[in-house]
């Protein structure tokens, strides 16, 4: 492994960030799709609880899971990736460690690419081992009702969750250009609540956070028709900009 | 017939670096010769780390030249980089890391391979009388062992050119000690050592050439060894200062 990306795997390997946002992205997608429709099926269930419950009562239980873990996987993808990269590249200004990064032989744009990479390659494996565990879930709790069409919807929301890791890491950009993790935190947040917002009034199909939901059915069938060929467009161009902008921005960074 | 002049380590040619209306770097110029120690003394503000950020590319000039082993500092290139190592303002070390990993990382960015990194991790946490804390995360060590760690971080490739920003700031006298040996010995094979720090006494002891920075400039030299330095050093400081009543500060 070469220097820049073993001190990357290294640093966010033994770091509480990576610890927390492992967890969150293997443990709560399983627990609040399967957790929550078996809850909303149990027969215990009464009062309010189980009138906002209601919706997962209904089609089988597998279909409910996999409609529910779209939205799941999407929104804490999104916050968790952000929330790791933004850590791992705004962390060089928060510790201090950005200025001893300086006239080496291993240059700052290959300390920004191996970071990226890193926290790529643990996204998507978290994400991949986070949909096992789903459908490990539904195979066990879902009375057999896991079928192919169920799978699709799985496989569905599986892409749409390594998309929306992709365009979180374009977070970077943010935490190299306000100089540290805060603001990148802030921006994440500002653009989570945004996104919901733009796409409860029908523009989630230009908004690049909201696409990859959107396609794996989280806003229902018509919404997921109305993503096309402009709208992958959108997420394809915004996470290759995003990528290119964070690392020229790491690399030309100063310490005035 | 003389023999020719060795390529200095470094040059510093008329920097020049303003923050807004603050003139921080006004014409700076310095070298470091193969095998010098070059001490930069100067009151807060003088301008002394500011001329060290600028040689390592923390901060662009406004104007001027930096060379690194001949060649100009920015586009130096990874061999030259590899013979640099500098503490400016903050040691290296990774806080989650722990001080032998810290060591060699460190030593891996300036090219090593990782068997080499981690042989020359293990020797220099030796000879900074780390061993205590080779396997404690930077994060628990006091100011002063990690300032050790630090200089560590900068020493442990051998590099031909160390750049050393008051480095004694947090150190006990065990501490100054080894850091005095670190440097002496780095002089002696033959690197260029610039070196900044308030204390004039340690400076006076090790350093073969003594300039010093007032207004973002060099205002004169003192001589190495000689007796009451303190006093040498107001004078110039205090004769320049009379010399420009409207002068500008760093």
């Amino acid at each position: 492994m070469n220097t820049a990306l073993a001190l990357a795997a290294t640093t966010f390997s033994r770091s509480l960030t990576a610890r927390v946002t492992t967890a969150l992205l293997l443990v709560l997608p399983a627990l609040m799709s399967v957790g929550l429709v078996g809850l909303a099926r149990s027969a215990s269930m009464a009062g309010p609880s189980a009138a906002k419950l209601a919706p997962y009562r209904e089609g089988t239980f597998a279909q409910a899971s996999a409609s529910l873990a779209g939205q799941v996987v999407s929104a804490l993808t999104l916050i968790a990736v952000g929330f790791a990269i933004a850590w791992l590249m705004g962390r060089e200004w928060a510790d201090r460690t950005f200025g001893s990064l300086f006239s080496l032989p291993v240059t700052r744009t290959q300390i920004a690419r191996a970071k990226l990479a890193v926290v790529a390659t643990w996204a998507a494996a978290s994400v991949t081992v986070s949909m096992i565990l789903v459908t490990v879930g539904i195979a066990i709790f879902g009375d057999g009702s896991l079928n192919t069409t169920t799978a699709t919807s799985l496989v569905k929301v599986w892409i749409a969750g390594l998309a929306t890791a992709a365009l979180a890491l374009t977070f970077a950009w943010v935490a190299v250009a306000s100089r540290g993790y805060l603001g990148a935190v802030g921006a994440i947040v500002g653009v989570t609540a945004l996104s919901q917002v733009l796409a409860s009034v029908g523009f989630g199909s230009w908004i690049p956070f909201v696409v990859p939901a959107l396609w794996a059915g989280a806003g229902g069938p018509d919404a997921a028709a109305a993503i096309g060929v402009t709208s992958l467009a959108i997420v394809v161009g915004f996470v290759a900009l995003g990528l290119w902008a964070s690392v020229r921005a790491f690399g030309a960074a100063r310490l005035d | 017939m003389t023999a020719p002049h060795p390529t200095p380590v470094l040059s510093v040619t008329n920097a020049t670096k303003h923050y807004g209306e603050l003139r921080a770097l006004d014409g700076l110029s310095l070298t470091v010769e193969p095998g010098e120690i070059h001490a930069l003394i100067g009151l807060n503000g003088a301008g002394k780390t500011t001329g060290m950020k600028a040689i390592v590319g923390h901060t662009a000039l406004d104007d001027g030249e930096v060379t690194l082993f001949g060649a100009p500092a920015a586009t130096a290139g990874a061999e030259r980089y590899a013979r640099l190592g500098f503490v400016i303002d903050q040691p290296f070390g990774y806080p989650e890391l722990t001080v032998a990993d810290n060591i060699a990382f460190a030593v891996r960015l300036h090219g090593a391979m990782a068997e080499r990194a981690r042989a020359a991790a293990s020797a220099w946490i030796e000879r900074l009388e780390l061993t205590r804390w080779q396997d404690r995360k930077a994060r628990g060590l006091s100011l002063g062992n990690r300032q050790r760690l630090g200089l560590a971080c900068v020493a442990a490739h051998e590099p031909d050119l160390l750049i050393l920003d008051e480095p004694t700031n947090a150190l006990d006298p065990a501490g100054v000690l080894l850091l005095r040996d670190v440097i002496v010995d780095a002089a002696e094979r033959g690197a260029g050592v610039l070196v900044s720090s308030h204390h004039l006494d340690e400076v006076s002891r090790m350093a073969h050439r003594i300039t010093v920075i007032h207004a973002g400039r060099v205002i004169g030299t003192l001589e190495p060894g000689q007796v009451d330095l303190e006093r040498h050093f107001f004078d110039l400081v205090r004769a320049w200062d009379a010399s420009h009543p409207v002068g500008v500060s760093a």
